[in-house]
This record gives structure tokens, sequence and C-alpha cells, in this order.
């Protein structure tokens, strides 16, 4: 059964093509990646599969529901974690959860029980009481995610859940989904956080311009580019390096800065590292260490894209 | 349907939890109106200047004349009829009464048709004597129903209803014209505030907007209708509870007299309630932040309320735009409340009533329509 099924999904804000033709499937039991830099679209497809805007051509489907004809049944089985906090600043952390939950048809004790189920989910029982206001970001992120739940949905599509928050939330974060995954959700995960999506998605599909530039697991995107090399190299000062004449050296398809790391990325099959540790002898830059890895997701994108995910 | 409610109740928890809500969206509405109402019958306590000619000049005219003069309220100038629009117009009366030639026969004879009163103050003054007027003459046919013709038993009938019941009657009179053409100016006020208050309470979901929990409601399967609808039912339930409130403290606590029942009153003001709550939800669906809310609302409605008769009497606009205040419900509402107070039967302005409502179903449909249509353009990212 696909959970999810896009075919020559389009939406235009005017001028701007916002998802230009787009078709994915999602299986049952996936935890689905859609990674891309801002602006790519993804809010816009999400806004979409939730049938909150109208596309202009194309269809989608939740679980055999049309999103168009079959609005009601298909948004019942979605539970939505919005990129941007959702919650009642007046209600307590339990009524939040209660009313969101009310609106799919839970009455009573089962409401109840439900409700407490996933605030005891997020790690927020304790607060049940408590409003949001005096919520630290990543409490209010996790709230967020609590009101999605609680109607165990069948598919959860989560819109950027861990942006801006320290990194214990993230992880508690990181791994709800895992275990939300394990308790049989199919989970829509987007981030322009590579390590994020590396860690938890089965597949992943990179979007940029509201295209779907590649697509597969994380194995099946890396092997796009192991035709490519890629040597680390700290240096002294970083700023005497000049991107342009790295790239004249033959084979070097693209080079990225890391604080006072650079990444140089070549053609497998042409054996430049001579050539390039001469460029930083040559320009007095002194090389603190150097090591050669395997490419990231990051290194896909930008060999994909020509652009890095994030500025 | 039952998602409408469980939105509605929603709404209501949010809006009333802080305090500051109840402050807002009904302690403010009340008070002001409130406030212009007791000003008004301030005003109201200033007696009548009446100028009478009388044209039949007979006991029984004469015992009229007495009759008002009687009653604290007015205040009686004998005046001869050429000297009538020249008081009205310079102001040194405030309405004419005159007794037709033949008025005491025509009482005699049962044959009495009414009596004339002229203002250039509006129907509020004359109201108010004509009530007065109404009352009296009602009295004295029935007496001369039961005297039959026989100007002995009347005269009997007469002294004694005089002495007797005049004090009572008196009193029911004084009760009656306690602040009427005030009370008319007050309810122009109260229309305007329950438009205020209703697009206040519409623009609820604006910050729904912004907060993003609509965004949620929206996903869940809930349709845009069903979100509309649940918002009518607060904002009728805000709006009820106001009207409810002003009308007990005007009736109850001011003691004015609103000169018809309190059911009637209630009937008329909650349709208008509900043409506010459209036109509130109107604003809303054409606007992206609670001020433009405001000040379209603030654009709309004083004009508007103007035009209708909240503030003066309509008859003393141009004839063109009291043509034009047919396109606005609250001149519907004014002129039902009005009718209702000379003592029309619920029944005999339904068609007000149709009026108003259509005013309601036209607002809430442009708005329904409105909200589909923007789906788009709503910032959800
Ligand atoms: N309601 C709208 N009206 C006009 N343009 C819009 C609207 N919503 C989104 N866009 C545009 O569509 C493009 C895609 O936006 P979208 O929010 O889907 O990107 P995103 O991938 O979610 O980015 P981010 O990582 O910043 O959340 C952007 O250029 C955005 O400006
Ligand atoms: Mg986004």
């Amino acid at each position: 059964m696909k959970v999810v099924k896009i075919e020559g999904l389009t939406k235009r804000f005017g001028d701007l093509v916002a998802v230009d033709n787009v078709k994915l499937e999602i299986e049952s039991g996936e935890i689905y990646g859609l990674l891309g830099p801002n602006g790519a679209g993804k809010s816009t497809m999400i806004n979409i599969m939730c049938g909150l805007i109208p596309m202009n051509k194309g269809s989608v489907s939740i679980l055999g529901y049309s999103i168009e004809k079959q609005n009601k049944d298909a948004k019942k089985n979605i539970g939505i974690v919005p990129q941007d906090i959702a919650i009642y600043e007046d209600l307590t952390a339990y009524e939040n959860v209660k009313f969101f939950a009310s609106l799919y048809g839970l009455r009573g004790s089962l409401l109840r029980e439900r409700v407490y189920e996933a605030l005891e989910f997020v790690g927020l029982k304790e607060n049940a009481k408590s409003f949001p206001s005096k919520f630290s970001g990543g409490m209010k992120r996790r709230l967020n995610i609590a009101c999605a739940i609680a109607h165990r949905p069948k598919l959860i599509i989560m819109d950027e859940p861990t942006v801006g928050i320290d990194p214990q939330s993230r992880n508690h974060i990181l791994q709800s989904v895992k275990k939300l995954n394990s308790m049989g959700c199919t989970v829509v995960y987007t981030s322009h956080y590579m390590e994020e999506v590396e860690e938890i998605c089965s597949r992943i599909s990179i979007i940029d311009h509201g295209k779907i530039i590649a697509e597969g697991t994380k194995e099946e995107l890396k092997s796009i580019i192991t035709d490519t090399n890629t040597v680390l190299i700290t240096v002294n000062s970083i700023s005497t390096v000049k991107e342009e004449e790295l790239k004249k050296i033959k084979g070097v398809k693209s080079v990225e800065f890391d604080e006072d790391l650079v990444k140089v990325n070549s053609i497998k099959e042409i054996n430049n590292l001579d050539k390039i540790i001469l460029y930083f002898t040559e320009n007095g830059i002194s090389i603190r260490n150097i090591e050669s890895t395997t490419p990231d997701l990051e290194t896909v994108f930008l060999t994909l894209t020509g652009r890095k995910l994030r500025d | 349907m039952k998602n409408a409610l469980v939105i509605a109740l929603n709404i209501l928890k949010v809006t009333f939890r802080k305090k500051s809500g109840i402050l807002i969206y009904i302690l403010v509405p009340v008070a002001c109106v409130l406030v212009s109402a007791a000003m008004y019958s301030n005003v109201a306590s200033k007696p009548l200047y009446i100028g009478v000619v009388d044209k039949d000049n007979t006991e029984l005219s004469r015992e009229l004349i007495t009759s008002v003069e009687k009653n604290k309220k007015f205040i009686v100038k004998i005046i001869d009829e050429d000297e009538v629009n020249n008081m009205v117009t310079s102001n040194r009366i405030d309405c004419s009464l005159i007794i037709p030639k033949g008025y005491e026969h025509d009482v005699l004879n049962k044959e009495l048709k009414e009596i004339q009163i002229k203002s250039i103050k509006g129907e509020d003054i004359t109201l108010w004597i004509q009530n007065y007027l109404n009352l009296y003459i009602r009295n004295i046919m029935d007496i001369s129903n039961a005297s039959n013709g026989d100007r002995e038993v009347f005269n009997k009938i007469y002294s004694g209803y005089k002495s007797d019941n005049l004090k009572l009657e008196v009193k029911e009179l004084e009760d009656f014209s306690v602040g009427k053409g005030i009370v008319s100016q007050s309810i122009g006020f109260f229309v305007m505030f329950i438009m205020i208050g209703a697009t206040t309470t519409a623009s609820l979901i604006v910050s729904e907007k912004r907060n993003r929990t609509y965004y949620r409601i929206c996903s869940a399967p809930v349709s845009d209708k069903i979100y509309l609808l649940g918002n009518v039912f607060a904002n009728f339930i805000i709006v009820f509870i106001q009207i409810i409130l002003v009308i007990i403290v005007i009736t109850r606590v001011l003691k004015i007299n609103t000169f018809l029942p309190f059911h009637q009153l209630m009937v008329i003001l909650v349709c208008f309630g509900l043409v506010s709550i459209g036109f509130g939800l109107l604003l809303v669906s054409f606007s992206d932040s609670t001020s433009q809310v405001n000040n379209l609302g603030n654009l709309i409605i004083t004009p508007s309320c103007m035009l209708s008769g909240c503030f003066w009497p309509i008859s003393f606009m141009p004839e063109i735009m009291r043509k034009f205040a047919n396109f606005l419900p609250q001149k519907w509402t004014l002129e039902a409340i009005e009718k209702l107070q000379m003592g029309y039967k619920i029944e005999d302005i339904r068609y007000h009533i149709i009026v108003i409502l259509s005013f309601a179903l036209t607002f809430f449909m442009i708005a329904a329509f409105n909200f589909n249509r923007r789906r788009d353009t709503k910032n959800f990212v």
C-alpha cells in the first residue's frame, strides 16, 4: 500500500513555480526525508499534501484517498507538525493537545487517554497543566509534535521539527520519530540538516527549485557521486585560500569551506592530490592536517546543484 | 457539525481565559452603551414644550389640555394656529398639538380620528406625546362607548375617571413618558456598538491565522465552512451576552423604558447581531491583520450608522440619503424597533426581519466564498 502517492504535482505562486512536476511515492513504514535548501518548495509540497492549499496540476493521494476528492478521509490519517509552532499560548499543554485531538472525533475517556499518551510520548506529561508561554523552545516544539500524534495518524508529516532548539531536545525528537516509526507510522521528514536526514531516513528526496533532483536510499544517493574523491585539508589561514584557483586544478569539481577546513571534491579517476598540495605550499599556506573521506549528502547536494544546502 | 461546536467552545475558552477578554469583549461594549443611554436619559428629563391650538374650544378639549398639563413632563402653551410654524422653527416649542374643530362632538359620537402633532425634532418627540395622547383618547373613547352618546352619563363616568383613576393613570403615564426619544437614540448607539463588538470578536480569526493554529485546524478534517460556522457560534454567544446584559441594565437598573417588551427587543437585536457577525467575518475575509480589520471597520461602521439614523432621526436626512439607507441593515433594525414601540406586533414587522436576516446571510456567504478563494494567499509558511 502506498501511503503517499504524488503525480505530476505542480504549484505556482504567480510567476514562481514553487513545486515543479513532482512525482513521489512513499511506502508504508518508511521514514522519508525531503531535503532541500530554503525556498526549495518543501513546505509548499506539504501544504498541498495536507489539503491546505490547492494545486495547479497533478494528483495527491494519501492511503488511496484523493486529497482533493476525499479530503476528509485523507486528512483523518495525517498528523502534521508544522514548521511554525502552532499552539495556543493561553491554553495548557493538555488543553492544546485535547482540542486538536477532538477535531478528529475523539471524545470522553478515550480522548483523555490519548492526550496523556501523546504528552508522555514527547516527555511533557509532568507539564500537562502548564501554559506553553512558560516553555522553552524545545518544549514548545515537543508540544507541537504531541498535538499532531494524539489521534494516532498513519502518516506523520514533520516540517523541520528541530529548527532552533538545543541538541538535547533535538535528540529527543529524533528518537521519538524513530519510535513512532517502529510503532507503525509512516513519517515524512523535511529538513535542511543533512545529519538528521542521514541518521533517521530510509529514503530521501533531494529537492531544489521545486524539483526532485535525486531520490533513493542514502547509499543510492551517495553512489551517484562515488566517482568523487574528497580531500579534507586543515589549514592555518583559510582566508588566503582561493576557491577559483583550486577549481582550476584538473579534476576538481567543487570546493567547500568549513571553519579552518577545506573540502576539495575531485573526480576519482584523476589523481590530483599532488597538485592540490602543491597549490597550498606554493601559496605559503601551511597544512596542519590532511585526510581523505567518503562523501556525505552535503557533498551530494553540492555536486548536483553546485550550491550548498545552508549558507 | 460537531467540530463547529468544538471550535466555538475553544474560541470562547481562549478568549475568556484572560481577564482582559471579558473586559474587551463584554464589559467595554456594554459600558459604552450604558453611558450613552444614561447621558441621553438626562436630556430627557427636560420638560417638553407643547404648543396647543384649541380649534374646538369646548369642555372636553379643555379637559384634554388640562390632562396634558398635569403631566410634569409637558409644559403647555396655548397658541394660535398661524403661530405654529414660527414657534416650532424658532424652537420656542418642541412640538405642536392641534385639537381639531368638532373634537368634543366626535368623541361623544364615537367618531374621533387622530389628533395632529407637529414637530421638526423628529418622531422621537412626537412619539412621546403621541403615546400619552393615545392612552388618554383610548380611555375617553371607552367612556364614550360606555355612555352611548348620553352626555350626562359621560360626564359622570369621566369625573370618576379623573378623580379615581387619574392617580393610577398618571403614574402609568409618567413611567411611560420617561425618556422616550432618548432610548431610541441609545438604541442607535447600541446598534453601533454591537457592530463594533462583532468586528472585534471576528478579528479573533485573524489572530488565529497569525499564531498558526488555524493551519492546524484546517489540516484536521475540518472544512473552511465548519471553521467559519464555529466562529459564528462563538461570536453569536458573545454578542448574545452583550445584548442581554445591556437590555437588563437599561430596563432593570437604569429603569429606562424601552416601550417594547423585552423579548421583542431581544429578537430584533439578535437578528442584527447576526448581521454584525456576518459583517465582521466579511471584513476578516478581506484582511490580513487585526489592525486592518479594525481600520476597515471604523471606515464603514460610523458613516453607515450616521446614514441609517443611529445618531439622529432618519427623517432629518435628504431624500436621496434616506433612499440609500435602505441598503443599510441598521436602518431596517431601527425602523423595526420603532414600529414595535409604536405598538405594531412582531408579525407586522416580519418583512423587516426577513430583510435583516437576508443581510446576514449575504454577508456570511460572501465571507465563506472569500475565505475559500483566498486559501492560496494565506500565509501558511
Ligand atoms: N503563499 C505564498 N505566496 C507566494 N509565494 C510563496 C507562498 N508560499 C511559498 N511561496 C514561495 O514558494 C517558494 C517555496 O517555499 P517553501 O516554503 O515551500 O520552501 P521551503 O522548502 O519550505 O523553505 P524553508 O526551508 O525555508 O522552509 C519560496 O520561494 C516561497 O517564497
Ligand atoms: Mg519550509
